[in-house]
């Protein structure tokens, strides 16, 4: 864990998912605030289509990635018990590969 | 061993929250952080709202009754304000990596920029949601 989000790697990781972040939301925020979907067969079928099936698998892994790091520097900056340090990131790597896997499972019954 | 005295720091600390004067790019950047958190905690709401959504009719319509109820539109207001400023923030960042925009007074008008394109959006997106 420690090599593989800690340091440089896990700001160039924190980057490279910020970019992909930055380039899919517009896309998201066009479908969902500016032109929403009238009923579930459209919102289905926009999701369904393999560029934004794949584009949202991207997306939800470079968002929990993201978050990891994100959280992780959070917690650093401002827990400073040990203990309690630990069970914070615990808590947060639970609850991002839940999210990441649960997100999976939705795009995979698509 | 006394450590070296050249390599201790002669400056005051001073960390009263309430009486720092932070710079306008110390906001842009606690506004980052604090709307990365924001987004965070949100981040299983959303993935749930998906799947209801993705569910089938129902739960299309389910979705749909949540996300237009009083609670989730001023929620979804705040959260959209700060997806906004994230992102914007988050370009200026990557810009800085780049060493683009590094002098301090473009520092400080990319940092206006950020803040007020933050604001814009989230002003946009609750005319949407309104």
């Amino acid at each position: 864990m420690t090599r593989l989000a800690s340091g440089l790697r896990a700001w160039t990781w924190q980057r490279l998912s910020g970019l992909w972040l930055a380039l899919f939301t517009p896309v998201l925020l066009w479908r969902l605030l500016w032109a929403p979907p009238a009923d579930y067969p459209a919102w289905h079928g926009w999701v369904a289509r393999p560029a934004i099936t794949l584009g949202l698998i991207l997306y939800l892994a470079a968002l929990c990635m993201h978050a990891w790091v994100g959280g992780r520097d959070i917690l650093m900056d401002y827990v400073s018990h040990p203990g309690a340090r630990l069970a914070l990131l615990g808590g947060l790597a639970a609850v991002l590969i839940a999210c990441a896997l649960g997100g999976l499972g939705i795009l995979y019954r698509i | 061993m006394e450590p070296r005295p050249h390599l201790v720091s002669q400056r005051p600390v001073f960390l009263d929250l309430l009486r720092i004067r932070l710079p306008l790019p110390g906001w842009v950047s606690i506004g980052h952080r604090v709307s990365g958190a924001a987004l965070l905690l949100a981040l299983p709401l959303a993935v749930g709202l998906l799947g209801l959504s993705l569910s089938g009719p129902e739960g299309f319509a389910e979705a749909r009754a949540i996300l237009s109820s009083l609670p989730a539109r001023l929620l979804g207001m705040l959260l959209l304000w700060g997806l906004f400023h994230h992102l914007f923030a988050g370009i200026r960042f990557l810009l800085l990596d780049l060493h683009w925009g590094l002098p301090l007074a473009q520092a400080r008008l990319t940092a206006w920029a950020a803040l007020a394109a933050g604001l814009a959006g989230g002003l946009w997106a609750a005319g949407r949601l309104w």
